[in-house]
C-alpha cells in the first residue's frame, strides 16, 4: 500500500492520542492530547468505518483490513485494497493511528 | 470516516437526541472550596474548611464515577467549584475524565494556575477554559475578592493559560463594587489578550441561605444599562423576543416546574456526589455514593424533572421569557421555593423589553406591568437607558453598606432528612 508509505507492512492500532466514543448512536473520536487536531473538528464514522475502526483497537496489519473488507463486504481484492488505503491514508494523516 | 466542524456536530448530537432524555451534559462541583472570599459567591467555602474537604468524593470515587456517566452516553463534562486546583488533585480527576473522551470545560478563577498546570493542560488538552475576572485593577478585582495579592495571581494565570494557546474565555460578573470596570475588563480580555468575553449580572442569594450576595447584586436599571452599553446585546435581545412573540403562545410547560433542559439533557453533582437536576439546584438531591448514576439519572431525575406544578404565577403567560433568567433553582435561591417568581429578574426582563420600545403583553398580576408606582419607574428607566443618558463609564464602586446576616452555617445545612428553614430535602 504505497500511500502509507513505511507503515504499508507495520501493524497500526488506534493512536493513543484518541479516544472513540459512541454517542447517540454514532462512533465518534476524541482527540485527547497533543498532537491531534484541536476541536474545529469532529471524526465520526459511519457503520462500515465503525466495524474499521474497532478492528483497529488492538492492532492489525492493512493485509488484515483489507482481508476483511473482502469477506464482510464481498469485495474483490482490488477494491478492497483500494478502500482499505484510503480508509488507513485517511486516518494515518488525521494522526488518529500509529504502529501497534 | 466523515469530518464535521464542531459545530454541525454539536448540532447533530443535540438533533438525534431530540425528545429522548439523555444526560449529554454533566457539570461537576469537584469542591466548594476557593482561594477567593467573593462578596458576591452564592457557594464559596474557606480552603480550610476539614469538614468540607472530608466530604469531598476521592480520585477513586470520581473514576467509577466517570466511568458511569460515560456508560449513559455523556459527552461535554464542566468542571467547576468553589475553584477547582483548589483540590491538589485536580489533574489526576481532570486526566482520567479526558482518557474516557469526554469534551472537558473548566471554570477557574486561574489565581491557582502555575506553569505545571498550564503545561499539563497544553498537553491534555480541554475543550474550553472559562476564567472569571473580578476588575481591571487590582484596587477593584480585590475589593470583590478581599484577598491581598489575588489579582496579580490571576493575571499570572491567565497569561499563562494565553500563552500556551489554551481554547480560554474570559468573563465577569457585574455588581456593585466592579461594574465601573466591566467594559474596561472587556477591552483587556479582546485587546490585550484576544480572548472573547462576556458578562452576567445575575448574582443569587448563597446555598446556605444567606443573602450576603444581594448586597453587592447591581439594580435593574444597573444591569440593563450595562447590557445596552454593549452594542451586540440589544439587536440579540430584540432576534429573541420578536421570536417569541410570534409564536401563538408562550413555550412554558404549564403542568410541570421544570422547563429547562435539566433532567432532559443534563445534571449536575456536587462535591459528595449529591447529583440534581442542575448546579443552582440543591432542594431535591439523589446520593450517587449510596447508589449509582444511572438509577440516579433514570429514575430520581425523571420524577424530579416530572414534578407538576403546584401554582399560577406571573411567569405562565408572559411573553417575554427570551429577555428573562428566572427558572426554577432561581426560584429557590431567592426566596426558597422553585415556582416563586424573582423579582430582580422579572424587573431586568421588563426593563430589557421596555428599553426596546416593546410593549409587554398582559400575563397576569405583574408590578411592573399593572402596578402605577413600579411602571412608572422603570418606564423612565428605560427611557434613560435608550436615550444613553446612563453613562457606564462614570460609574465609581459601591461598596455593601449593610451585610446581611447568615441565616445558616457556613458549612451549607448539613446531611439530614430535612431543613426547616428552606424545606430542603435530600433523596
Amino acid at each position: 500500500m504505497a500511500v502509507l508509505g513505511d507503515m504499508a507492512a507495520a501493524r497500526l492500532r488506534r493512536s493513543s492520542n484518541v479516544v472513540s466514543r459512541v454517542v447517540a448512536d454514532e462512533a465518534i473520536v476524541v482527540p485527547i492530547r497533543r498532537g491531534v487536531a484541536d476541536l474545529n473538528s469532529i471524526y465520526t464514522f459511519n457503520e462500515s468505518g465503525t466495524q474499521l475502526w474497532s478492528l483497529i483497537e488492538k492492532g492489525l496489519d492493512p493485509a488484515e483490513l483489507v482481508s476483511h473488507l473482502q469477506s464482510e463486504y464481498g469485495l474483490s481484492r482490488e477494491q478492497a485494497t483500494a478502500d482499505a488505503e484510503a480508509f488507513l491514508k485517511e486516518l494515518n494523516e488525521e494522526g488518529l493511528v500509529e504502529p501497534a | 470516516m466523515n469530518e464535521a466542524t464542531y459545530t454541525a456536530f454539536s448540532s447533530g448530537v443535540h438533533t438525534r437526541y431530540f425528545g429522548k432524555r439523555a444526560p449529554v451534559e454533566v457539570s461537576i462541583e469537584v469542591t466548594r472550596r476557593c482561594p477567593l472570599e467573593c462578596l458576591h459567591c452564592y457557594n464559596n467555602l474557606p480552603m480550610s474548611d476539614t469538614a468540607a474537604r472530608k466530604g469531598e468524593l476521592s480520585p477513586e470515587e470520581y473514576r467509577r464515577l466517570l466511568d458511569e456517566i460515560a456508560a449513559e452516553g455523556c459527552l461535554w463534562i464542566l468542571f467547576t467549584g468553589g475553584e477547582i486546583f483548589a483540590r491538589a488533585d485536580f489533574l489526576d480527576i481532570y486526566a482520567y475524565a479526558k482518557t474516557k473522551g469526554f469534551l472537558i470545560t473548566l471554570f477557574t478563577n486561574a489565581t491557582m494556575i502555575t506553569p505545571r498546570i498550564a503545561d499539563f493542560l497544553a498537553e491534555w488538552r480541554p475543550f474550553a477554559v472559562e476564567v472569571t475576572m473580578y476588575g481591571a485593577t487590582r484596587e477593584t478585582y480585590e475589593a470583590l475578592t478581599q484577598i491581598p495579592g489575588s489579582y496579580d495571581r490571576c493575571m499570572r494565570g491567565i497569561r499563562l493559560l494565553n500563552e500556551r494557546k489554551l481554547p480560554l474565555k474570559l468573563k465577569t460578573v457585574p455588581t456593585t463594587v466592579n461594574r465601573h470596570e466591566v467594559f474596561e475588563m472587556k477591552r483587556m480580555a479582546e485587546q490585550e489578550f484576544g480572548v472573547e468575553f462576556k458578562f452576567d449580572p445575575l448574582v443569587n442569594p448563597r446555598i446556605d441561605c444567606s443573602q450576603s450576595p444581594v448586597a453587592v447584586r447591581l439594580s435593574p436599571e444597573e444591569a440593563v444599562a450595562l447590557d445596552f452599553h454593549d452594542p451586540r446585546r440589544p439587536p440579540e435581545y430584540r432576534r429573541l423576543v420578536d421570536r417569541e412573540m410570534s409564536k401563538p403562545g408562550t413555550d412554558h410547560d404549564p403542568d410541570h416546574v421544570y422547563f429547562c433542559g435539566g433532567g432532559i439533557s443534563s445534571c449536575a453533582i456536587d462535591p459528595s456526589g449529591q447529583m440534581s437536576i442542575c448546579i443552582l439546584s440543591h432542594q431535591e438531591t439523589y446520593s450517587w455514593r449510596g447508589g449509582s448514576f444511572k438509577d440516579g439519572w433514570e429514575n430520581f431525575l425523571l420524577r424530579t424533572r416530572m414534578k407538576p406544578k403546584t401554582r399560577q404565577t406571573k411567569c405562565d403567560k408572559c411573553r417575554i421569557q427570551s429577555l428573562c433568567s428566572m427558572c426554577p433553582a432561581n426560584g429557590e435561591l431567592e426566596s426558597g421555593h422553585a415556582e416563586s417568581p424573582v423579582e430582580f429578574l422579572c424587573e431586568v426582563a421588563h426593563l430589557r423589553a421596555f428599553a426596546l420600545g416593546i410593549e409587554v403583553p398582559e400575563h397576569g398580576n405583574c408590578e411592573c406591568c399593572t402596578d402605577s408606582k413600579t411602571h412608572a419607574k422603570m418606564t423612565a428607566s428605560a427611557l434613560r437607558i435608550r436615550n444613553g443618558e446612563i453613562d457606564v463609564g462614570s460609574w465609581v464602586p459601591a461598596m455593601p453598606a449593610l451585610v446581611l446576616p447568615i441565616l445558616q452555617e457556613a458549612s451549607g445545612c448539613g446531611a439530614g432528612t430535612g431543613c426547616g428553614s428552606c424545606s430542603s430535602t435530600h433523596a
